[in-house]
């Protein structure tokens, strides 16, 4: 940490953003600013457009009406541009979606050898590393489906950072597990966090926005009501329908 | 009424060329039918429209009209353009033609029952579609498509002997050659209902045993051997 944030270059920039599914207004004119190492999570009731947010920063959605650039790089419908950002921003999913035709190993060295075209022994050292640092490559040979739930996203995580990905994307990566598994997920990302990764978690887990984010995006049917650091978020929002969401997720 | 088999044995030559010429061309057009069937159903599935549209001709017009209507067109139409295509190759054509329309709808439900989320996390690492759906989304889909695919299969096999109508000699063929010669409608279709019961089911038994080996790496059966 030694530069301040505000000093660091933007990694993600979303700029008045509106999407709609039909009739439904989703986003509606959302904006938000990313820096280089910033920790971000966003929360909300369910419905708010927090997953279709972020699934808009990797495209996995279409946003209708404004910008956003990853790393300078506006999205546009352009199929080259796309695949490159994909390839910048990992991203975990609340099931895991591993490939569970694939051994654990092979789920991680499919992206770096084929986008990355790298040689399969330098993608097994990188996934090697990876398992290591999610505390499974005892595991590398298993299927997924032989993993417990909090396994199989820790594989989720070091499959994406197979791919050394300048940004991390997880949408309610935990919201799937049964709760005695949370901690270890949770634990591999506060790990990532620490190690300066660009992080953009959507999440119910308060302890862990406290503890990790450096700034609380708090969403509202589809506008982003709230943006503020951990501890004001939690003792004095701002706004009443913050409060409200607050007393409701906190009283549990 | 005796049953007369003895008047069947006579005429067994006729019987093993039937048996032989059916499973030669159920052997040719089935494979051909699946690779035929795994290429339209990749256009038919294609985000691009001009790609999807004539795959869905192709699968509407083959399900649409009766195999034996497409046969007849083959065989007695196209000599008038003059195109001549013998009663064996016609029915190679025709049978895969027919079997593909059918593999690729059921390649088609087999890709729609692969969980979104498999293609949302290879488009998040950035995999190219042609990329993923070769190594990611069809290495999924045997568990799906085998038992419809086996059907349809099976389905080939037997109307193979629609081709009896345009002199191929197969099984059925052969039945009308016999009866012809002996006056035994009963013994000769008896024995022939029999030995397409015999391939089925020797077939069927093939397609499980093949299965249950495939299935040996699947992911679902992972869960059992744990």
């Amino acid at each position: 940490m030694t530069t301040a944030l505000e000093d660091r270059p933007v990694m993600i920039k979303i700029h008045n953003m509106n999407k709609w599914y039909g009739d439904f207004h989703v986003l509606k004119g959302v904006s938000l600013d990313v820096r280089k190492g910033e920790r971000i999570v966003i929360c909300g009731p369910s419905g708010s457009g927090k997953s279709t947010l972020i699934r808009c920063i990797n495209r996995l959605e279409e946003h209708k009406d404004g910008d956003i650039l990853v790393d300078g790089t506006p999205l546009t419908d352009d199929t080259k541009n796309i695949d490159q950002i994909r390839s910048e921003v990992g991203m975990c999913f609340q099931q895991f979606n591993l490939f569970p035709h694939l051994t654990i190993l092979e789920n991680c060295l499919l992206a770096p050898m084929s986008v990355r075209k790298m040689s399969h022994n330098a993608a097994t050292d990188i996934a090697m590393k990876y398992l290591e640092k999610v505390k499974i490559p005892d595991q590398a040979d298993k299927y997924p489906n032989q993993l417990s739930g909090g396994q199989q996203q820790r594989v989720a995580i070091a499959r994406a950072l197979c791919m050394q990905p300048q940004v991390m994307l997880f949408d309610e990566p935990t919201s799937a597990l049964d709760p005695e598994m949370i901690g270890e997920v949770l634990e591999a990302m506060e790990e990532l966090a620490r190690e300066g990764m660009t992080m953009i978690c959507v999440t119910h887990e308060m302890g862990f926005a406290r503890k990790v984010a450096d700034r609380i995006v708090f969403m509202d049917k589809g506008q982003i009501v709230e943006i503020n650091d951990p501890g004001s978020f939690f003792d004095t929002p701002k706004e009443m329908r913050t409060k409200t969401f607050l007393t409701q997720v906190l009283q549990h | 009424m005796e049953f007369d088999l003895l008047a069947i044995w006579g005429h067994r030559g006729i019987l093993i060329e039937g048996v032989l010429t059916t499973l030669l061309i159920s052997v040719i057009s089935i494979p051909i039918a699946i690779i035929l069937g795994a290429g339209i159903c990749l256009l038919r599935i294609s985000p691009k429209r001009t790609m999807r549209w004539p795959a869905v001709a192709y699968i509407e017009l083959m399900r649409n009209i009766p195999l034996l209507i497409l046969i007849f067109m083959v065989f007695y139409a196209l000599p008038f353009y003059g195109i001549r295509i013998s009663g064996f190759t016609t029915g190679i054509i025709c049978l895969s033609a027919y079997g593909a329309a059918y593999f690729a709808e059921i390649f088609r439900g087999g890709v729609e029952a692969v969980p979104k989320g498999q293609f949302e996390a290879s488009r998040a690492l950035g995999l190219k579609y042609s990329f993923y759906m070769r190594r990611v989304i069809f290495p999924q889909l045997y568990s799906y498509v085998f038992p419809p695919g086996t059907n349809i299969a099976l389905t080939m096999i037997k109307e193979s002997s629609l081709l009896s109508m345009i002199t191929v000699t197969e099984l059925t063929y052969a039945a009308s050659d016999i009866n012809g010669r002996t006056f035994t409608p009963v013994e000769t279709f008896a024995t022939i209902a029999l030995i397409y019961w015999g391939i089925s089911t020797l077939f069927l038994k093939l397609a499980g045993s093949t299965q249950a080996r495939l299935g040996a790496h699947d992911s679902n059966s992972a869960i059992t051997l744990r």
